[in-house]
């Protein structure tokens, strides 16, 4: 229709307060809890043979992973479709996207190449990409003070960003708020 | 509790979380529908007799008790049940949009209300569960599951002929394994959590079988190139029955403007924004598209809308439409209802 293209990005990148509230949000919440559970699963299902299920989220997790990865470099703050992950990290380090690549493409068959490739997806997004290193709280969510405490820090993270005027990205306060209160009271009733 | 051992204390959270006698506590999820393994954790839902329901239903409690089980915790009243029944049960399968609407998580809550197994006041339990069928869930997972095959066998194809390789693979690894699920629904194997897919076909074909094999083979497409993956994902999805949903047109979806995303002029210029933080410059074509979606249009619709405001051919039209209909949902810049 017309010589210029019809849409152009001008800035994937938030402000600095902004894009420094999301990472905070992403890493905690989402890189501490989820991919922490990630691999939990992982582990579960291989000890029970379930490889199906263990493919099924390792494949998951690996473009999750670069979904954090993208929000964490700021390169992104909406979540993008599985089917633009690639080539957005391919922007941003185009070796990282081709290791990312070659496991999205792999078809690993038998019980002893799916749990091979489990590992491998797991060493990608903790080492590769980093995400263990980059979350305070990551690791593996087995004991209450971990959940509360990502919890806790999650909701002083959507205090920032609500502050800011982001919206979309972590739950609203109150949401925090209610589910921190019906948590505490549980736990109160638990011990009595 | 047949799911948990018999140390498990689930009557005990139970006791704790009940804020009346005529409370109901039930669990569902992975263990009870009989793929669990020591790492799952248990699905508790409480729905309160009266009063407010919890804004957010999802909480985590993380290892309550003995045996180490992770507990996810969800609350409601037994308003929001009889909604949420009401609403599935009135959803009608022939309907291309009611379908598409209708959320995962929805249909996930129904199946496991549907098959839940009580804590706590099983005759109230016995109750709710005359309005949450099985078999209705098995019917719209079919056909939700069956509608998102085959639009993402056609976005695959299309990015494929766009020369998107790597999209065009991914919605093709989607396509096919939408398609299992909904014949696995077909099959009475309806249980929402697609995570457990392989494991459903194995339990009720077994692992040596047709089914089993195929889809395993596509699940990535190893060293077959792009295009002849997608050639052998769309003869799955033909044998698993797609082609019945192909028909029912995809271009019945209506497209609207996403929220928080606003357009605004500067001069000659349209800037849209997302989220306060995204910024994409539009072309006055492109922007006179952006504020034709104010209202939600089906495609057929903005592409005649297009034609007629610019002059242009129809097929001139849906060219152009198609191009950044794929670029806004590529940024979720639109939504489909």
């Amino acid at each position: 229709m017309a010589a210029k293209p019809m849409m152009t990005p001008v800035s994937r990148r938030p402000e600095r307060p902004a894009e420094f509230a999301v990472q905070q949000y992403v890493l905690i919440a989402i890189a501490g809890g989820a991919f922490a559970g990630f691999g939990f699963d992982l582990a579960g299902g291989l000890k029970a043979g379930q490889h199906g299920m263990v493919f099924t989220m390792a494949r998951a997790a690996l473009r999750s992973s670069i979904r954090i990865y993208l929000k964490a470099s700021g390169a992104v703050v909406v979540d993008p479709p599985d089917e633009e992950v690639y080539d957005l990290v391919r922007l941003e380090d185009p070796d990282l996207a081709e290791q990312a690549w070659r496991l999205e493409c792999e078809n690993p068959m038998t019980d002893a190449e799916i749990a091979s490739y489990a590992r491998r997806v797991q060493a990608f997004y903790e080492d590769a990409l980093g995400i263990k290193q980059m979350s305070p709280v990551y690791k593996q969510m087995n004991r209450e003070r971990d959940w509360g405490r990502m919890f806790k820090m999650s909701r002083q993270v959507a205090e920032m960003l609500e502050h800011l005027g982001v919206n979309g990205v972590a739950p609203r306060l109150h949401r925090f708020d209610n589910l921190l209160r019906e948590r505490k009271n549980i736990k109160r009733g638990l011990k009595t | 509790m047949t799911a948990l051992g018999p140390s498990f204390p689930a009557e005990r959270i139970a006791r704790e979380i009940i804020t009346a006698p005529e409370d109901i506590v039930f669990i569902s999820g992975s263990l009870v529908e009989g793929f669990g393994n020591e790492n799952s954790d248990l699905d508790l839902f409480l729905v309160r007799h009266e009063g407010e329901p919890t804004p957010d239903p999802r909480l985590v409690l993380a290892t309550v008790g003995v045996e180490g089980a992770y507990v996810d915790y969800e609350v409601y009243n037994l308003a929001n049940m009889a909604a949420i029944s009401a609403a599935i049960n009135a959803t009608d399968v022939s309907n291309f949009r009611a379908v598409w609407e209708t959320s995962l998580d929805r249909i996930d809550l129904y199946y496991r209300t549907a098959v839940a197994e009580p804590v706590h006041n099983p005759d109230g339990l016995r109750r709710l569960q005359r309005d949450f069928d099985r078999g209705v869930a098995a019917r719209l997972l079919q056909t939700w599951t069956g509608l998102r095959s085959v639009v993402k066998l056609q976005e695959a194809r299309e990015s494929l002929d766009d020369g998107y390789a790597p999209q065009a693979l991914v919605s093709a690894q989607a396509a096919a394994a939408h398609a299992a699920d909904s014949y696995l629904a077909s099959q009475g194997e309806a249980y929402p959590n697609l995570k457990w897919r392989y494991e459903k076909i194995e339990r009720r074909f077994g692992r040596d079988s047709a089914l089993f094999r195929k889809l395993w083979a596509l699940k990535s497409p190893g060293t077959r190139a792009v295009p002849a993956y997608l050639d052998e994902v769309g003869a799955f999805c033909d044998e698993m029955g797609m082609s019945k949903y192909a028909a029912w047109g995809v271009d019945s979806l209506l497209l609207s403007q996403a929220r928080e995303v606003r357009l605004f002029p500067l001069g000659q210029r349209h800037l849209l924004v997302q989220n306060k933080t995204m910024l994409f410059e539009l072309n006055a074509f492109a922007a006179s598209i952006w504020r034709a979606l104010r209202r939600p249009l089906t495609r057929p619709q903005l592409v005649e809308r297009v034609a007629k405001r610019w002059r242009m051919s129809a097929d001139e039209a849906a060219r152009d439409v198609d191009t950044l209909l794929r670029s806004w949902k590529r940024y979720r810049l639109v939504r489909e209802n």
